[in-house]
């Protein structure tokens, strides 16, 4: 089964897809997130999370002192929402951090958001110098998940991009846009 | 005058009222959380726009009224 295309980790000419500050003339080509294999930390946490009430709550429940009944059912329900709530809070908070945590590459820059779009860096095509792809662990080789590490002549030295699928197509599908770039292919896009 | 005894019983219900007390506070802190989420996805939608940027607002306003109801429920309980 294929999975959603916006779960994708790298999406070309992603639809309906726009940033702040975005010139007109100016076209998104692709979108970079982090492999969905580096959300299996927090998946495994949300769904553990989940599992717990079915076997705290009966207990707090029928929790009894001389006979009486400690927690009322009231109080009991407001505690179960309440964990939930608190469980879909976590998981929306790491996907969000997930989906929003994106490299984009248009037709005129480049632009790194990290922290959940709290920090924000770019750099013109025209200033990206070299773009080196690494896979460096053991279960990035087994996933074939990896860093793509971009030079720039700019303020910052480089942009680290971590736990993409595919680094060596990343860096092979950027240095053709590089290139393209400076034979004006996507100078008009 | 008025006299208090301190029976077991007193004992344990103060526990208890203390516990949902604790845990409202609890509720309150975490609706602060719930209302920054929103506030940062907000940044975020402004920073991304993606098509789903509305159905990220709506299960955010979601997550709020649920944090709210929460609170509601554990009140008329004690």
């Amino acid at each position: 089964m294929k999975k959603p295309r916006y779960l994708d980790s790298f999406i070309k000419y992603p639809p309906d897809t726009s940033f702040e500050g975005r010139d007109e003339d100016e076209r998104v080509i692709f979108l970079i997130r982090q492999s969905l294999i580096s959300t299996f930390w927090w998946v495994l946490a949300t769904v553990v999370l989940l599992i717990i009430p079915i076997f705290l709550i009966p207990y707090l429940a029928k929790l009894q002192i001389d006979g009486n009944l400690v927690f009322d059912s009231l109080f009991t329900l407001g505690l179960t929402v309440f964990w939930y709530v608190v469980v879909f809070g976590f998981a929306f908070k790491h996907f969000l951090d997930w989906y929003f945590e994106a490299l984009i590459v248009t037709n005129k820059r480049m632009i790194d958001i990290d922290k959940g779009a709290v920090v924000i860096s770019e750099a013109p095509l025209s200033n990206i110098q070299d773009v080196t792809s690494k896979i460096p662990s053991v279960i990035g080789q087994i996933f074939n998940i990896g860093s793509i590490i971009i030079q720039t002549a700019g303020e910052r030295d480089y942009f680290e991009f971590n736990s993409v699928d595919n680094p060596s197509m990343l860096r092979d599908t950027i240095s053709d846009i590089i290139t393209n770039r400076q034979g004006g292919k996507y100078a008009n896009i | 005058m008025q006299t208090y005894s301190f029976s077991l019983e007193n004992l344990i219900g103060f526990g208890v009222t203390g516990i949902k007390i604790f845990i409202i506070i609890m509720m309150g802190i975490y609706l602060i959380y719930a209302l920054t989420l929103s506030r940062r996805l907000k940044i975020m939608n402004q920073n991304l726009e993606t098509p789903y940027k509305k159905n990220f607002i709506r299960l955010s306003r979601l997550h709020i009224i649920a944090s709210i109801a929460t609170i509601i429920i554990t009140v008329l309980s004690i």
